[in-house]
Order: C-alpha cells, then sequence, then structure tokens
C-alpha cells in the first residue's frame, strides 16, 4: 500500500490550480500540435522544452506529458476525418476510421477512438502506479554492466522489433549514437569530432535535431506530395458520444488484448506505432468480422486506439525508471529531465517523489481532461486543416525555426535544423526509421559512460556482460533481438525448404 | 540526393547514395575518432574507443546496405515529376530566413518569409499575405517577447526601436 499513500501524495501536487491549467494549456496546445501536419508529440515537446527551463521540473513535465496525450488525440482526428494520420502511431487508425467517416460515422468513429485513447491511458497509467516501486526497487540493483546492458536492449529491440528495415535502423541508430560524442568528452575532457570548429564544443543539441527531423523534414514531405486534402466534416454531439459508451463492453476482448499489447510495447522499447500496428494485425487476425476490416469496422478503430495510447503512457515508466525510453517522445523528454537537472533512474524515485508521483497522479487528470476537451473542441480543431497546405507550411517553417533559435539562441543552430530537415526529408522518401536517432542521441552518452565503467571495472574484460545472471540475460535476450531479422529470414527458408520437399 | 537535383536519379541511386551518405559519414568520425586514444588509457577506454567502434559499424552497415541496393534493389522513380521543385520552394527560402536570423533578428526576415510564401508559392491575394506576414510576427512577439520572457532573435531593426 506504500504506492497507494504516495499516489495519494502525488495527488496533492498534481491537483493545484496552476498544474490543472497547465493541463489543459498543454492538451490544447497538444491537440493542435497532432493535427497540423509537421508538428507531430515529439517535435512539439522540443519546440515547448525551453519555455520549462524556468518552471519547476513537476510543472514542465505536467505540461509536455499532458501535451503528449493532446498530440496523440489530435493524431487520431485526422487519421479519422482525413486519412492523413498526424501522428506516426495514428496511421493504423486510418484503416478503419476513415472507411467509417465517409460512411457517414464520422462522430461515432471519433467518440470511439476518443473514449479507447482514454481506456487504454487509464491501464496504462494504472499498470504504472503498480508496478513502478517495484520496478525501481529491482533497478537499484543495477550496476553500470547491468546499464548498458538495458541500453543496448533497447537499440537491439529497435532492429529486431521495429518494423523497419533492420539495417536502415541500424544506420539510423548508428549515426544517432555518432552525433552523441560531438563535443566534449565528458570523462577525459577531450574535444571529439569538433574538427576545431567552436560551435560543436557544446556537442548537438538533440532538441534541434528533433525539430529539424521531424517537424522541418516532415514539413518537406508534405510539399513533396499533392494530394489533395477531402476532410470529412464532424461535430460530436453529447448524445453519439453516450451511445458510443454504452456500446463499449461489445468490444471488451478487443479492449482488454489491446490494452495489454500496447502496456507490454510501451514498458518494453516498441513504442507506440509499433504497438498500433500490432494491435491491429492481430485484430484482423482473430476478429469474428475479419473480412470486414478495412472497410469501417469499428473494431479497427478501437484496437489500434486502445494500444497506441497504453503505449504512450506506459512508455513513461522505463524512462523514468531506468532511463530508457520507449518512445521518441519520451525520449524527447528524457533529454528535458537532464536538461532540468534530474538523473533519471530509480534514485528518482526516492531523491525526488514529489516529481514522479506528481507526474503519475497528473496522467490520471490530464488523461481524463484530454478526452473531455477533445471531444468539445473537435469541430474548431478540424477546421484548423481546411487551411490550404500552401500556407500553413510556412506558418509552421516559422514556429519550427523560431523553435531551433531558442534551444540556446544560436544562428547555428537554426542552420543544423534545416540541415536535419533535409536529412529527415531524404529518410522519409527512402523509410529510414527516425525514431532511433534520436533514441540514440539521447542515450550516446549515457550508455558510452555505462560502457566505459564496466571496463574500468572489468579491465576490458566483455564477460563481465554474463558475470551476474541478472545482467546475462538482458544481454543475451538484447543479442538475440538483434539476430532476429537473420533467424525469422533463416527459419521462413527452412519452412519453405520442407515444404517443397514434402510437396 | 540524384533525385533532389534534377529528378532524373532513380529510387535506386537515391538508396545508393544515401547509404554511401552514411558510410561517408561513418569514415569522418573514424576519422576524427583516431585523432583521440582509441584503445586503453589509464582511465579505462580512451576517448576515441567509443567512437571508432561505432563508425566503423557504421561503415560497414551502408556498405552492406548500399551493396545490396546495387545487386538487388527496386527500380522506380523516387519522386514523382515536380515534386523536386515544390521542395525547393519551400526549402530555398527557408534556408534564407535561416541564414538571416542572427544577423537580422527574427522579425523581419519572418515577415518577408512569409509575404514571399503566402504571394510566390501558396498564389493568395494581397491582403491574405499582408495579414499572415504581420499578425504571425507579431503574434510571436506578445507570446514570447511580452508573456513568457523568451527572446526571439534580434537585429538592427529592433536596435534602433530600442526593443531589447
Amino acid at each position: 500500500m506504500e504506492g497507494l499513500a504516495a499516489l495519494l501524495h502525488g495527488f496533492e501536487v498534481a491537483l493545484t490550480a496552476y498544474h490543472i491549467g497547465l493541463m489543459v494549456v498543454g492538451v490544447l496546445i497538444g491537440i493542435l500540435v497532432g493535427v497540423l501536419p509537421g508538428l507531430g508529440a515529439p517535435n512539439g515537446v522540443a519546440l515547448l522544452m525551453p519555455l520549462t527551463f524556468f518552471m519547476p521540473p513537476v510543472s514542465a513535465i505536467i505540461l509536455l506529458s499532458s501535451m503528449y496525450w493532446g498530440a496523440l488525440l489530435g493524431g487520431s482526428t485526422t487519421s479519422i476525418l482525413f486519412n492523413i494520420p498526424g501522428e506516426p502511431s495514428s496511421v493504423a487508425t486510418t484503416f478503419d476510421g476513415h472507411p467509417m467517416a465517409k460512411q457517414g460515422k464520422a462522430a461515432e468513429a471519433l467518440s470511439l477512438a476518443f473514449l479507447c485513447s482514454g481506456f487504454g491511458a487509464l491501464v496504462g497509467v494504472i499498470t504504472i502506479t503498480i508496478v513502478a516501486d517495484d520496478i525501481a526497487d529491482f533497478a537499484l540493483r543495477f550496476s553500470p554492466a547491468e546499464y548498458f546492458a538495458v541500453y543496448l536492449l533497447a537499440f537491439c529491440a529497435f532492429i529486431g522489433m521495429g518494423g523497419s528495415d533492420p539495417l536502415k535502423t541500424a544506420v539510423s541508430l548508428l549515426v544517432g549514437l555518432s552525433l552523441a560524442t560531438i563535443g566534449m568528452d565528458t570523462v577525459s575532457g577531450e574535444m571529439r569530432l569538433t574538427f576545431g570548429q567552436d560551435q560543436l564544443v557544446r556537442g548537438i543539441s538533440f532538441l534541434v535535431a528533433v525539430i529539424g527531423l521531424f517537424g522541418i523534414g516532415e514539413l518537406l514531405s508534405t510539399a513533396d506530395e499533392t494530394e489533395k486534402v477531402e476532410g470529412i466534416r464532424a461535430r460530436v454531439r453529447l448524445a453519439a458520444v453516450l451511445r458510443t459508451l454504452a456500446e463499449m463492453p461489445r468490444y471488451t476482448v478487443a479492449l482488454v488484448r489491446s490494452a495489454a499489447i500496447g502496456v507490454w510495447m510501451g514498458l518494453t522499447p516498441g513504442g507506440p506505432t509499433a504497438a498500433s500496428f500490432m494491435s491491429y494485425g492481430v485484430a484482423r487476425r482473430f476478429s469474428k468480422r475479419r473480412e470486414n476490416f478495412g472497410k469501417g469496422e469499428p473494431e479497427g478503430v478501437v484496437s489500434p486506439e486502445t494500444s497506441d495510447h497504453a503505449a504512450g503512457v506506459s512508455a513513461l515508466l522505463p524512462m523514468l525508471a531506468l532511463g530508457v525510453p520507449g518512445s521518441a517522445t519520451a525520449a524527447v523528454m528524457l533529454g528535458g529531465l537532464m536538461i532540468w537537472g534530474l538523473q533519471p533512474g530509480p534514485m528518482l524515485f526516492q531523491d525526488k517523489p514529489d516529481f514522479v508521483w506528481g507526474l503519475i497522479a497528473s496522467m490520471y487528470v490530464a488523461n481524463l481532461v484530454a478526452v473531455v476537451l477533445v471531444l468539445a473542441t473537435v469541430p474548431i480543431f478540424a477546421s484548423v486543416m481546411r487551411v490550404p497546405i500552401g500556407l500553413l507550411a510556412p506558418m509552421i517553417m516559422a514556429i519550427c525555426i523560431s523553435g531551433a533559435w531558442m534551444v540556446s539562441s544560436n544562428g547555428f543552430d537554426v542552420l543544423l535544423a534545416i540541415g536535419f530537415g533535409v536529412v529527415g526529408y531524404m529518410m522519409k522518401k527512402l523509410d529510414y526509421p527516425i525514431a532511433p536517432m534520436v533514441l540514440a542521441m539521447v542515450l550516446g552518452d549515457k550508455s558510452e559512460d555505462a560502457f566505459r565503467q564496466s571496463m574500468l571495472m572489468s579491465r576490458g574484460d566483455l564477460t563481465i556482460f554474463w558475470s551476474n545472471w541478472l545482467v546475462g540475460s538482458i544481454t543475451t535476450l538484447a543479442l538475440l533481438l538483434l539476430a532476429w531479422p537473420v533467424l525469422s529470414w533463416l527459419l521462413r527458408s527452412r519452412a519453405q525448404d520442407s515444404r517443397r520437399i514434402a510437396e | 540526393m540524384s533525385g533532389l537535383k534534377g529528378g532524373l536519379g532513380g529510387r535506386r541511386t537515391a538508396e545508393v547514395g544515401m547509404a554511401l551518405a552514411a558510410a561517408g559519414f561513418g569514415a569522418v568520425v573514424v576519422f576524427g575518432a583516431l585523432q583521440h586514444d582509441t584503445g586503453w588509457g589509464p582511465t579505462g577506454p580512451g576517448a576515441g574507443y567509443f567512437p571508432f567502434r561505432i563508425g566503423l559499424l557504421l561503415i560497414g552497415v551502408a556498405a552492406l546496405l548500399a551493396l545490396r541496393q546495387v545487386l538487388a534493389g527496386v527500380p522506380g522513380r523516387f519522386s514523382e515529376p515536380g515534386a523536386p521543385r515544390r521542395v525547393a520552394a519551400l526549402l530555398v527560402p527557408t534556408l534564407v530566413f535561416g541564414a538571416a536570423m542572427a544577423p537580422l533578428g527574427a522579425y523581419v526576415p519572418m515577415m518577408l518569409y512569409l509575404l514571399w510564401m503566402a504571394r510566390r508559392t501558396a498564389r493568395a491575394g494581397w491582403a491574405l499575405s499582408f495579414l499572415i506576414a504581420l499578425a504571425m510576427p507579431a503574434g510571436f512577439f506578445l507570446l514570447f517577447e511580452v508573456w513568457l520572457g523568451v527572446p526571439l532573435a534580434k537585429g538592427p531593426l529592433e536596435e534602433a526601436l530600442g526593443i531589447y
């Protein structure tokens, strides 16, 4: 019951007028960011980050996490009404959400999506409440070797399970790790990879990279495509919401299954995007109405939406307890934590209970606020999408450029962000995943430090990563995940061979 | 890369180009790491130990990727006709805007940028273009400078007006 007392204390922190105000502001900005092209959740959090430097950390994290919830909901709105996923994690929602809207069931699809999101988020935050202390206690036993193994696991999970081309994921990760080494070495104080450029001494800010890769890159991609936006007008009335709420029990199996998938993918570094796709795929395989999928099946909205939010919420736990973010947005927040002077990890739970439990309590309240606000404001935000993209894109670009400046009032950062924008555009066109690069930039220094400390402890003996059952099993699991693409390819061709022989 | 320039390059050329660019970046990382201790020093692995190995791995993986594209790449178009021109129409003015920010401040370049983009690229009317070009920087000024106290870049005009 220790957790319950801590949670009650968290509610005392979260339920002040100032913090509830921040939640409302955060959610509204988040919905806007989720609806607008080129402004996703990771980029939105990066753009808001400089504004939080002067806030108490707990207020800052409440603002940023609320924005995240709003962005997830905003992303679903454009998926359903415009067939344009506002967030990568809302792609699976377009498959059945948009057909539903076209059949005149837009209000039903939207309220279903929002209510399921709320349910997924609730399951995620309840899970966090229950297991947070245990995971933190568990992580207290970690030495640098275990930490390096966990970082390795995060990287390998992206390559093995991320769903993109494993080689391209590896390139994205390795470029991110290389970028993280630029600047002053934390151990020896030597200047690395600066090639005499003063601008590079501070290193490359991951905020600048996120604004460029996710924001400017996305805008350039939008200019690349010419598809005309055809939206469906919708207003969500209270009666429709209540009717959908009454129908929710019909989807109990899908809800529970999708929430479980989401929580699992959030806790392990799979992230909301992988979770929503996996959940949609599983639903399509096991549903009784599987032939109706892709043609406006409500279960095809329920499944990805529930998982998306369950994963988005539970991704914050490994970020807090282990310092390993489960999604790109969580990675940006992790970077923020370090800027605010907090050390993510198990000690955070002992040293800053106000921060940890204030955040967890705020997640209950902010997700409720988010669902209510998005239901009330959908028509207003959807109308933003009717502004021609030719007018909208330069305005969003101006926001990104100004945001890059605000990171450290530096003209070099602005040009760097545009450079990252071109790289992000190319990566998008050629199907390179961007999230691993951001994750690697944020975790690069920490994983290098953990590695060097482990090597110091073992005097250069690599077997330290198998020196006890804990670190050994994490390292082995990581290597298995890394080898998974090759293994599955071998298994598949073996199966085909034996089938051929059998025939 | 080649697709950006003339729209001549196919998808395969772009894939190979991207992989080679990644390998090239890996080579830069290795070169940079070689200026430090890439082996063992008195405090464990030297400053160049980690980047040296990461750079080598990057070259290896990127070379594999390039080889796979050369041997078994999918031919096809990198971008639709007209797309490179539309991307450039957004990218080039943005680059000018970004470069002008440090010497000229945020507000004047932003106004000119928004005006140019609204008139030339979006082909909006003068009234709407001016509305966007004036309202947005004004909104930024109120939000960031007055309300939140986070300064944007200032240039000679702001200095002359005494806004600092």
